[in-house]
């Protein structure tokens, strides 16, 4: 099973209520910075694309972490993170070719989607349907 | 109090001569009674500036102001207010823009950002969260708005937020505006030529801070409400719009022309007969690639077009907006859709007003077609109704003041007191604000709404043609009269009661933009704005009817005393433009109507009876007291 936030870009219209919902749910307050999901806009053109885990099947993240810090749900296949084992080496940030997860530089910790355990909030937020649901 | 929720508790000031920055408090007293934006506005630039300034001197100031909303995942919150004294209108100004910006300011700290001094030489101001630099934007001098962005986002990234202006701020136009994002505007009332006068190119920022709520769990469900209930679903509104998977703004002008409101040859005629086919919402959809919604939106009303044939193929633009398409389409007779994208494009770049000048160069074509400007006077130019390249040689002309632009930069006003000849007639402006996209004779109550916005001839002050021509619209419940909100009903033409639905409706307007929320968002009643508020900020009595009404009417008188203050009288309510009271609408479903001066007059004295202001129109002490403005109340009888 993959569970993850899939993305059609070509719907999102850039108001970046993912990421203030997404903050809200992990940190109680409104903080964009902080989002496990990111919108990257360019106005000039129309352009705003969402980025966020894709929980893949055979992550990179998993594999450049040497500290086992990252794992797979086996029920879900959701990529876990487990932060006291993380050192902040940014090994899995690196690894990532889909800028699906972030440094907290505050902590000196990664973070990433954990799809809100099934009930993702960027996407109940998501009212022009660049953000869906998908188990696969 | 030391510190509320929503609220980040800090204005930066930042000082162009002296090239200083400090933080500053955030007036919390002021916060409780005005709110924010609009009302936070006046009364932070009631407190800056003295009276009689000169509003483009170094002395004026430019206020950029947040509020409790903003920065929240409250839907349709993200517009934000610049506040100043206008050089169009000589008196109170807020103008609004969405995008990013506001946000963005509240998540680098402050509240809101003041703008005071002149620079030496061109600068900009760049904002990373807490830290501030005046930088010299000598290499920016010139640029459009576009390239001023393009250049500050290579240099800092694209995730920063920019408002800039264009040559037209440079030079001082009248009605430059201030651009953000590319295609986002603090349009009305000239704050770009504010900047201009300031030397100032350009403020840039990018935060990367938080925004807290005093109550996250209600916040965010009664955000989640306000969403599904007022701007996705509408299950009780009377609006005839919903913005979601229509064509946004553009949507109106099929409903205006239907009842012979739409501006058409400089408001000689409230009907344009090729609106429909070849400007209106279904035109638009053709060219639209895809919708646009600045931040916490989420019904993302913009629409983005490309022009891919003909003269203008490659331009590109957000918008046009209803306004765009009345003021720089019918107004000017013009019905070439791909046209109005271009001049919309070009007013961006060059940083002006498209109400303004689609207002201003509609007078100027009147002037020529009545001979009252020659081809000579118009730099060789034959400036005739609906020529779109005329019009784009004027507004460049009038971005970089070269011959006629000098004039035309001036706005309807001084342009036609300079010019004469009786084209002061047809001037469509009021306190110098040109008129927007509503033909004020086809709603009886449309002129007191234009008479008594407090920034001049603006329709978002009240918007009293909905109700008087749909016959039916939601109004706040009165708190003297019960404690439901109702749905009025009303008959067109008749002056009845309309001088009360301008006042009620000011009150719903004066707290949604200082909560701040968009225009378009919700019925029009102030509840769901309040309930977001007291989540924010924690204070709860806001929802109480009476005390909402109270807050509202407080923003109200506040911009009013700003006026007053300025020398604003009942003379000033009453100088609307000549062709209202004495020249029928000559096409369409209005052809015939005009407004009698007798019911206008009999309109605003019941106006300001309701108001609680004197004769004259100045607020009286009592009212002031009762409001809870003591801190004015004394100064009202000397202004």
């Amino acid at each position: 099973m993959r569970m993850f936030v899939k993305i059609i870009k070509e719907k999102c219209t850039g108001c970046k209520l993912c990421q203030l919902a997404c903050s809200m749910e992990k940190r109680e307050v409104f903080w964009p910075e902080k989002a496990l999901i990111k919108v990257n806009v360019d106005s000039k053109y129309a352009e705003s694309v969402p980025a966020v885990c894709r929980q893949c099947k055979n992550p990179p993240c998993i594999i450049a972490c040497k500290y086992d810090a990252l794992y797979k749900d086996e029920e879900t296949g959701r990529t876990l993170l487990d932060v006291e084992k993380c050192t902040g080496c940014r090994a899995c940030v690196t690894a990532c070719p889909f800028n699906g997860i972030y440094m907290d530089e505050d902590a000196n910790k990664a973070m990433k989607c954990d799809v809100c355990n099934g009930e993702p909030k960027c996407v109940s937020w998501c009212y022009p349907g660049a953000l869906i649901l998908q188990t696969s | 109090m030391t510190s509320v929720r929503g609220y980040k508790g800090k204005v930066l000031r930042v000082n162009l001569t002296t090239k200083e920055a400090v933080d500053e408090p955030l007036n919390l007293e002021w916060a409780r009674k005005y709110v924010g934006g609009m009302g936070l506005g006046a009364r932070m630039l009631y407190h800056e500036i003295p009276k009689g300034t000169d509003p483009l001197s170094p002395e004026n100031k430019a206020i950029i102001v947040t509020g409790p909303l903003t920065g929240t995942i409250a839907p349709a919150c993200g517009k934000y207010a610049l506040v100043t004294k206008s050089p169009l209108t000589g008196i109170f100004l807020d103008s609004f823009a969405g995008g990013y910006f506001g946000a963005e300011l509240k998540y680098a700290g402050y509240d809101a950002l003041i703008v005071e001094g002149k620079a030496e030489n061109p600068s900009y101001v760049w904002i990373k969260d807490e830290k501030v630099k005046i930088e010299d934007a000598e290499s920016l001098w010139g640029k459009d708005t576009h390239e001023t962005e393009d250049a500050l986002k290579e240099k800092y990234g694209k995730d920063i937020s920019v408002l800039t202006i264009g040559p037209a701020g440079e030079n001082l136009v009248r009605y430059a505006l201030v651009n953000h994002e590319y295609y986002r505007q603090h349009g009305r009332g000239g704050a770009g030529a504010v900047f201009g006068s300031k030397n100032l190119k350009a403020v840039a920022v990018k935060g990367t801070g938080r925004v807290e709520v005093a109550d996250p769990e209600g916040f965010v469900e009664a955000a989640k409400e306000t969403t599904t209930r007022h701007l996705i679903e509408q299950p009780d509104s009377l609006f005839a719009i919903s913005w979601k998977d229509q064509a946004g703004t553009p949507e109106l002008s099929g409903w205006t022309n239907e009842v012979g409101a739409l501006p058409t040859k400089n408001f000689q005629s409230g009907f344009f007969k090729e609106m429909g086919e070849k400007l209106g919402p279904e035109a638009v959809k053709k060219l639209r690639v895809r919708n646009r919604a600045c931040i916490q939106c989420p019904m993302a009303c913009s629409n983005f077009l490309k022009v891919e044939e003909g003269p203008y193929a490659g331009s590109m633009v957000e918008g046009p907006e209803y306004e765009t398409l009345a003021l720089l389409g019918s107004n000017c007779n013009l019905s070439d859709l791909p046209a109005v994208v271009a001049l919309n494009l070009l007013c961006d770049r060059m940083g002006m007003d498209v109400i303004s000048t689609g207002n201003t160069l509609a007078w100027a074509m009147e002037c020529y077609e009545k001979g009252i400007l020659s081809k000579e006077d118009l730099d060789g130019v034959e400036l005739r109704w609906g020529d779109s390249e005329a019009m784009i040689t004027m507004v460049n002309k009038i971005a970089r003041r070269e011959g006629i632009g000098d004039l035309l930069a001036e706005g309807v006003k001084r342009a036609s007191e300079k010019i004469g000849k009786g084209s002061e007639r047809f001037a469509m402006q009021v306190k110098g604000l040109e008129l927007p996209a509503y033909e004020p004779r086809a709603a009886i109550s449309m002129p007191l709404a234009y008479a008594t916005a407090d920034r001049g001839g603006c329709h978002l002050r009240s918007w009293p043609i909905g109700v008087e021509v749909w016959g039916t619209f939601w109004l706040d419940a009165d708190p003297e009269k019960g404690e439901k909100n109702i749905p009025i009903e009303t008959e067109r033409w008749n002056p009845e009661g309309k001088a009360y639905i301008v006042y009620r409706q000011q009150h719903h307007y004066g707290l949604k933009f200082s909560s701040i929320m968009c225009d378009f968002a919700l019925p029009p009643i102030s509840d769901p704005i309040a309930d977001l508020v007291a989540r924010a900020t924690g204070w709860d009595d806001i929802r109480d009817r009476r005390e909402l009404e109270r807050t509202s009417e407080r923003i109200i008188n506040m911009t009013r005393l700003f006026n007053v203050r300025e020398g604003l009288r009942r003379k000033d309510d009453e100088a609307l433009p000549w062709r209202i009271f004495n020249e029928p609408i000559q096409d369409g479903p209005t052809k015939g109507v005009q407004i009698k001066y007798k019911d206008f007059k009999k309109m605003l004295e019941e106006y300001y009876e309701l108001r609680q202001w004197d004769e004259n129109g100045i607020p009286k002490k009592e009212k002031l007291i009762e409001l809870g403005m003591e801190d004015l109340a004394e100064e009202v009888e000397r202004l």
